[in-house]
């Protein structure tokens, strides 16, 4: 593949990174009225609002503030928690490996339960399995995040006893936030796999390869999979920010000590060092998504590969 | 000649509306959609006649009720009929799809038509904007914007509004692009329509059923999105009996009253899946070659 | 000669939306060893289904009836696990459209190494040195490096002599060419013709060519046998079909060929309109187009019978007493 390609799509990264960062910066300054008096509220004195005006460096004008902060965070500081008085870095340091183990394992519940369903579907198109399948998917696709773990929980937990219900621990405290984040993505997988499999399998090059007198295995597995995926390797990487979206909830479900939990804690205890620096991370994640998705979609498929 | 032709178009697009009826009757599953959609609008308007009890009615004696005769889904931790909530809830559900889907229809679908016919810098700056709004999660976007406008139901429709108009902008301008190079376009623009005619009579009624398929799946992912804030806390507030908040209230009862947090969620749950019907049906009705 | 593929009797139905279509009324062919026996028709006349039914490979929602037999083993009732064997080992396919019929995402020589590892297929050398050499027979310049390419690398022409080498490489006894130069341009068909009676000469293969195109047939084949609306309605020597014709249709196939630019000309739409297969004419499939139509063609269908050494035709006009 072309050097230059990626050396132009990784510039093209720069823009959408700004506008994430400008508007993470925004945060704080959007809101209506005086900051300060907001994060304080009524009672707080002049001097304390002349203080926390000044740690926030609201004192200053706004370009420099922005290039200010700019400038720490490329030193990995990103700011004070106003709360817990600690370097936000720590606060989010503490949280991310418990958000990524719930997203990483959601992910990899998605693609492989949501691939096999999707396959078995389409290969066995208009059965009582097919039918199954995509009716459950349909059903887990309307249910809002919080529902269902309360569900899970409900069925899991408190009826059969057999998983722990909240908070984190040892791995079976994973079960039930993963598969509440992944039963959603399950569904989304197998829809898109049975849909592209369904259109590939028409294809004249399936008929050749059954010609060609391959098992259905084969078929199936090599000559179709392959092309049926490649749509579908986007969304390997488009999904990712969305189950971060997804874990705000499913954490402040399960008492699950991640990123969203603290980020939802920090929005109502007006944290916003805390807040605008989760949504930076989580909007540059979803800028890099998008870059790799691009990538990767490229690197897949020969044809673009050689257009370059 | 050119007048005759232009009508000719318009008329067949019509008769295009016929035929895509005609086949998203044929889909069983649209049907059923269509038919819960209609049961939950008239609950929504027909809640007071509906409801047994009034929605703030406390019976204290009562306490979180199991579903019985009296109480068809039991009660809350105020007494109050969680039956006749339900139904009140439909409002603030069909109300949140309602104002988000008229603002972010309104704000994709102008900037998507501005975007694919006049192209040049104007599309750049609003394709690149799209691009982020798009893939960037859509709840904490959600979250950040009610961060700045503060808590409360409103302010969470103005924020799921302002991130869901991108997948219109981004459908409309593809279509745009292509209604453009139509025959009737160089028509209309040969006798001298000015483009805001052209862009409103001319390109906007054919792009009119992609939008009428993104409305039906914006609806249900708004009521997400809303009940999803409304259960952080962020969205609706007490004493209103939206679905998302009195599940939020609920959970703290999950053990002793599991049904309180059940119907709730099962009222979202089919809301939401009679608009994916819905759209699924009118999507392949649409575009029929896609069908499987 | 032996017959290598008889077909005796084949009933194709195809359950549709819009109600059954009876693809294939009771056709019975022969295929003899080492002959290029082209079937004619029309688009849609069924000639694709019967090369697919012969391999197995029509869709689910087809019905199939009859026998096809194949060295004395009848395919329909084979298990699953045996056809696989016969599929490119036995009888090798050749598509229509070269384009889509490789696989986009796989490399030339990826796709025929299959047809190695699967067949077991004897090898002298390594299978890439194989492969390059099943290259090298069906002209393909620069085989190595065309080898490790991917297929929208190639041309169309191109890509149809990779199908062909690599339906070669099991050296299969039968070859079924479905319109395989339809899509081509036309020196490109006459040179994938070429190659293939190369091989038929060189391999002593046998091939059943499947064509709407009479200028093929006359370049290539050994007989022929005209397809109408599910029917076989004539099977005679090249010589006797052009220069003989019996069957009213086959005739007026014959003179819409304008004389000396036979290769040119195609079939379709010359006579008016095929039959709706949802709801056939009763008895002779041809009668509403044919001239010579009476009761006796709208009553029963009329069977194929040798009417001269080697020609058959199904007609009730042609035979015992030939009438014009």
């Amino acid at each position: 593949m072309k050097k230059q390609l990626i050396i132009r799509k990784f510039f093209s990264l720069l823009l959408p990174i700004f506008v994430v960062s400008v508007f993470s910066f925004s945060l704080l300054h959007l809101i209506p009225g005086d900051p300060a008096r907001y994060i304080l509220g009524d009672f707080a004195t002049p001097q304390q609002l002349a203080q926390l005006r000044h740690q926030l460096g609201l004192d200053r004008p706004l370009y420099v503030q922005y290039i200010s902060w700019m400038v720490k965070l490329a030193h990995g500081d990103f700011g004070t928690s106003l709360v817990a008085n600690v370097p936000v870095s720590e606060l989010i340091k503490g949280r991310l490996s418990f958000t990524l183990k719930l997203t990483g394992t959601a992910w990899i519940l998605a693609w492989i339960f949501g691939i096999s369903f999707g396959i078995i579907s389409a290969t066995k198109k208009h059965s009582l399995i097919d039918y199954g399948i995509t009716t459950l998917a349909v059903f887990f696709m309307s249910m809002p995040y919080f529902w269902l773990g309360l569900m899970l929980m409900l069925i899991f937990g408190v009826k059969l006893g057999i998983l722990p219900i909240s908070g984190p621990g040892t791995w079976k405290n994973l079960i039930l936030p993963a598969f509440t984040l992944g039963l959603p993505q399950i569904a989304v997988i197998a829809r898109l796999t049975r849909a592209n499999m369904l259109d590939v399998l028409e294809k004249d090059y399936i008929t050749t390869a059954k010609a060609k007198g391959l098992p259905d295995t084969l078929v199936i597995y090599k000559h179709a999979l392959r092309n049926a995926m490649i749509p579908l390797i986007t969304y390997m990487f488009l999904q990712i920010p969305w189950l971060f979206g997804g874990a705000v909830v499913t954490e402040t479900v399960f008492a699950w000590p991640g990123m969203g939990s603290l980020l939802i804690t920090a929005i109502f205890q007006r944290d916003y060092p805390v807040v605008q620096a989760i949504v930076l991370i989580i909007g540059t994640l979803t800028v890099i998504a998008n870059f790799l998705a691009d990538i990767t979609y490229t690197i897949i498929d020969p044809r673009i590969r050689a257009m370059g | 000649m050119v007048e005759s032709n232009v009508n000719m178009k318009k008329v067949r697009s019509e008769s295009t509306w016929y035929l895509t009826w005609l086949r998203f009757k044929r889909n069983k599953l649209a049907l059923v959609g269509l038919g819960i959609i209609i049961v939950i609008v008239l609950i929504a308007i027909f809640a007071p006649v509906l409801a047994p009890y009034s929605p703030d009615e406390q019976h204290l004696k009562d306490r979180l009720q199991p579903p019985s005769s009296k109480y068809l889904f039991g009660t809350d931790e105020f007494g109050r009929d969680l039956f006749s909530r339900v139904l009140y809830g439909s409002r603030t559900a069909l109300l949140v799809g309602i104002v988000v889907v008229a603002i972010s229809a309104t704000i994709g679908v102008t900037l998507g038509l501005i975007s694919g016919y006049f192209g040049g810098w104007v599309d750049e700056i609003i394709m690149r904007t799209v691009d982020i709004v798009w893939s960037f999660p859509a709840l904490i976007l959600a979250l950040a914007i009610v961060v700045i406008l503060g808590p409360g139901l409103i302010n969470a429709m103005i924020a799921i509004a302002l991130v869901g108009w991108a997948s219109y902008a981004r459908v409309v301008r593809a279509e745009t692009l292509s209604v453009k190079e139509e025959l009737f376009v160089e028509a209309a623009r040969s006798i001298g329509e000015s483009d805001l005619r052209i862009l409103v009579s001319y390109i906007f009624p054919n792009v009119l059923s992609s939008i009428l398929v993104l409305i039906t799946y914006n609806i249900p992912s708004a009521i997400i999105t809303a009940s999803s804030l409304s259960f952080l806390g962020l969205g609706a507030q007490p004493p209103s009996p939206d679905w998302g908040l009195t599940i939020a209230t609920a959970r703290r009862y999950l053990t002793l009253a599991p049904w309180y947090s059940i119907f709730p969620g099962l009222a979202i749950m089919l809301t939401v899946l009679g608009f994916n019907f819905v759209g699924d049906g009118l999507r392949d009705a649409v575009q029929p070659e896609r069908v499987g | 000669m032996g017959v290598i593929l008889k077909i005796e009797d084949l009933y194709v139905d195809f359950k549709t939306e819009r109600g059954l279509v009876k693809a294939i009324d009771g056709v019975t062919l022969e295929v003899k060893e080492g002959e290029v026996l082209a079937l004619i028709g029309e688009t849609g006349c069924g000639k694709s289904t019967i090369s697919k039914a012969i391999m197995r490979l029509l869709p689910k929602n087809a019905t199939v009836r009859g026998k096809i037999i194949y060295k004395g083993k009848n395919l329909l009732e084979l298990p699953e696990s045996e056809m696989r064997k016969i599929r490119g080992k036995e009888i090798g396919m050749i598509f229509q459209d070269p384009l889509t019929s490789l696989n986009p995402v796989f490399t030339v020589s990826n796709q025929m190494e299959e047809m190695f590892k699967i067949h077991k297929l004897p090898t002298r050398k390594s299978i890439f040195e194989e492969i390059v050499n099943l290259l090298k027979i069906v002209r393909i310049p620069d085989a190595e490096s065309r080898a490790k390419s991917y297929p929208f690398e190639l041309s169309g022409g191109m890509r149809q002599r990779v199908m062909v080498a690599m339906m070669l490489s099991s050296n299969p006894s039968l070859l079924i060419a479905d319109e395989p130069t339809t899509a081509l341009d036309v020196t490109i068909q006459a040179q994938i013709m070429n190659l293939m009676l190369e091989l038929k000469r060189n391999f002593n293969t046998t091939i059943l060519l499947i064509t709407h195109n009479p200028g093929v047939v006359a370049e290539i084949a050994d007989r022929v046998a005209v397809m109408y609306a599910g029917q076989i309605v004539e099977v005679a020597p090249v010589k006797e079909v052009f220069d003989n014709p019996l069957h009213p249709y086959t005739r007026s196939l014959m003179r819409a060929l304008p004389k000396g630019h036979k290769t040119e000309r195609e079939l379709e739409n010359i006579l008016g309109r095929v039959p709706n297969l949802l709801t056939p004419p009763p008895g002779c499939r041809f009668h509403p187009r044919c001239p010579f139509a009476d009761e006796r063609c709208t009553g029963g269908k009329p069977e194929i019978k040798e009417v001269e050494p080697g020609h058959f035709v199904a007609c009730y006009k042609v035979g015992g007493t030939r009438n014009e």
